[in-house]
């Protein structure tokens, strides 16, 4: 034969759809014109699907610095500086008394929150920004939670040649003077569809005054608010509250309170009266100096948040870069590699944009 | 005893005729004859089934004019050995479902038999399989030479699959603009 760019087209069609990466397409798609007409076709990217490939994580590194980029060891095939966020309105002046800070990352879109009130939503690989003005009725920021949400589903466009730019929401919740929670939503101005995110389970929106609160459920897209049954220890619990995945599946969540104790609630089963979902004490886990393997510490608090995996919390020892993973079912505790100090909070997963922008 | 040993040698002859008739043979563009067992060709290859059922296969030999003997020899090749590695089971089960489930890995057999292919080689089975309707050896062939593009700037993709690049200047400067990000820094 010789000739091997001979493969017929459906070959070579069934050939390219086994390149998972967007990065691997795009530069394919650079060899020739018949290559492109092949990938840039509707028929393609729709049988391909949206592929999640990480590029890395951003982490928040506190006040007026902009947040840091630490590209992900297995796909580190893009330069990391593409990803710098030097872009964003005023990040190169060092004086600019700015701040930002990520509150969300949904497939290669990130949601900031600039010290104004805005609410900034960018693209850090095609460079994109789209700033999104606070609600018109004047409102204290107060306890803020922000999520970066897909765009309305819509069967009718399978992503030729659409940025995700052009299709999100943003939804804003705020403590309000009276003791409410108010939640705004924001769409982008076309709506059409990002794809959607099948890890990330209820992950977003946990406000709680008192015992109530409210969680958003991002796959199904339902909010529920919840009661967190009475308890003695009640008045003693500091408020930190976080939203995490059980070994099942569902929703757990987490107080963190005085003293090192964990109250995991598992939300009980049917039942449904009224719209406040009832929740139930499943555990209560002490997390005690010794549990960590370290000297007895009385004074001191952990900081605990979200872990990527199912059933587990992060235990984090503030002013160490000591961090913990806490199994919620068997209590077993597993120390996390140290992380340098911009990384000890959770970082925001970034996802090489999709579909690739190409003309036919 | 001798009625018994009789009985042996028909059941011997029996026997001889049923492998006889538990083949196939396949006849290349060029005329060469290959051997494969009718059972492993009906399951692999929509094709072959086709025309087992059909009864279109001729005993001297079913003219297969589109492919060559090399490619038909790995055919052939990949169908005894795809007979003998798997458990029948897990067959069945995997054949039923090829239509909706999602590629599944090669096997480590399935990885050395392609890994060993040269590239012509290579680039005439997938169209042999393409041709013969063999979905499984299509998807390992495909996933092959995917492979061979992972990890390679646009020029070394070109190189490997023999592209004329019929880019104007101006429209490749355009993509590397554009594009900056996935290409390497060189």
């Amino acid at each position: 034969m010789g000739n091997q760019d001979a493969l017929p087209d459906a070959i070579l069609e069934l050939v390219l759809l086994c390149l998972e990466s967007p990065l691997c397409l795009l530069r394919a798609a650079s060899t020739c014109k018949r290559w492109r007409r092949i990938i840039a076709s509707d028929a393609f990217l729709g049988l391909h699907g949206r592929p999640s490939v990480v590029a890395g994580s951003y982490y928040n590194q506190g006040v007026f610095v902009v947040p840091r980029f630490e590209p992900s060891p297995s796909t580190a095939t893009v330069d990391a500086r593409h990803f710098s966020l030097d872009f964003l309105p005023g990040a190169r002046h060092f004086f600019s008394y700015r701040y930002w800070r990520i509150m969300d990352s949904c497939g290669s879109l990130l949601l900031f929150r600039e010290d104004g009130q805005d609410l900034i939503v960018c693209e850090p690989l095609p460079l994109c920004l789209e700033v999104i003005p606070p609600p018109k009725q004047p409102v204290r920021y107060r306890n803020v939670t922000a999520a970066l949400l897909n765009g309305d589903d819509d069967e009718s466009n399978k992503g030729g040649g659409i940025i995700g730019m052009s299709s999100f929401r943003v939804l804003l919740c705020l403590d309000t003077d009276a003791g409410r929670i108010r939640a705004w939503m924001f769409s982008s101005r076309v709506q059409l569809i990002l794809a959607r995110n099948e890890h990330r389970l209820a992950t977003h929106g946990v406000r709680h005054r008192a015992r109530c609160g409210a969680a958003l459920d991002q796959n199904a897209f339902k909010f529920s608010s919840f009661v967190l049954p009475n308890d003695k220890d009640w008045d003693r619990l500091i408020g930190k509250v976080i939203l995490a995945v059980g070994r099942d599946g569902e929703a757990r969540i987490v107080v963190h309170g005085n003293n090192n104790i964990l109250k995991i609630f598992a939300r009980q089963q049917g039942d449904g009266r009224k719209n406040a979902e009832e929740w139930a004490l499943e555990k209560n886990i002490h997390i005690s100096a010794e549990m960590l393997g370290l000297p007895p510490l009385p004074w001191y608090n952990w900081a605990c948040g979200q872990h990527e995996d199912a059933g587990m919390v992060r235990i984090r020892v503030p002013v160490t870069r000591m961090s913990f993973c806490l199994d919620m079912e068997t209590m077993e505790m597993k120390r996390l590699p140290d992380v340098d100090y911009y990384m000890r909070e959770a970082g925001y997963p970034s996802e090489l944009p999709w579909p690739p922008s190409l003309c036919a | 005893m001798e009625v018994d040993k009789g009985k042996g040698e028909a059941e011997e002859t029996r026997k001889v005729a049923e492998a006889d008739r538990d083949t196939v043979t396949l006849k290349s563009s060029d005329g060469k004859l290959f051997e494969v067992s009718k059972e492993a060709a009906a399951r692999l290859s929509t094709v072959l089934a086709g025309m087992i059922a059909g009864g279109s296969i001729d005993d001297n030999g079913t003219d297969l004019k589109q492919i060559g003997s090399e490619a038909l020899e790995n055919v052939v090749d990949y169908c005894n050995k795809h007979a003998n590695s798997i458990p029948s089971a897990a067959l069945i089960s995997s054949s039923i479902s090829f239509n909706t489930a999602p590629f599944k890995e090669p096997e480590e057999w399935e990885r050395k038999f392609v890994d060993r292919l040269s590239h012509d080689a290579l680039f005439d089975l997938v169209e042999a399989a393409n041709f013969l309707g063999m979905e499984r050896l299509l998807d390992v062939t495909c996933h092959k030479i995917s492979e061979m593009m992972k990890g390679k700037s646009p020029d070394q993709i070109r190189e490997v699959f023999n592209i004329k690049n019929d880019y104007t200047k101006e429209e490749l400067e355009e993509i590397r603009q554009e594009l900056a990000w996935a290409f390497y820094d060189d």
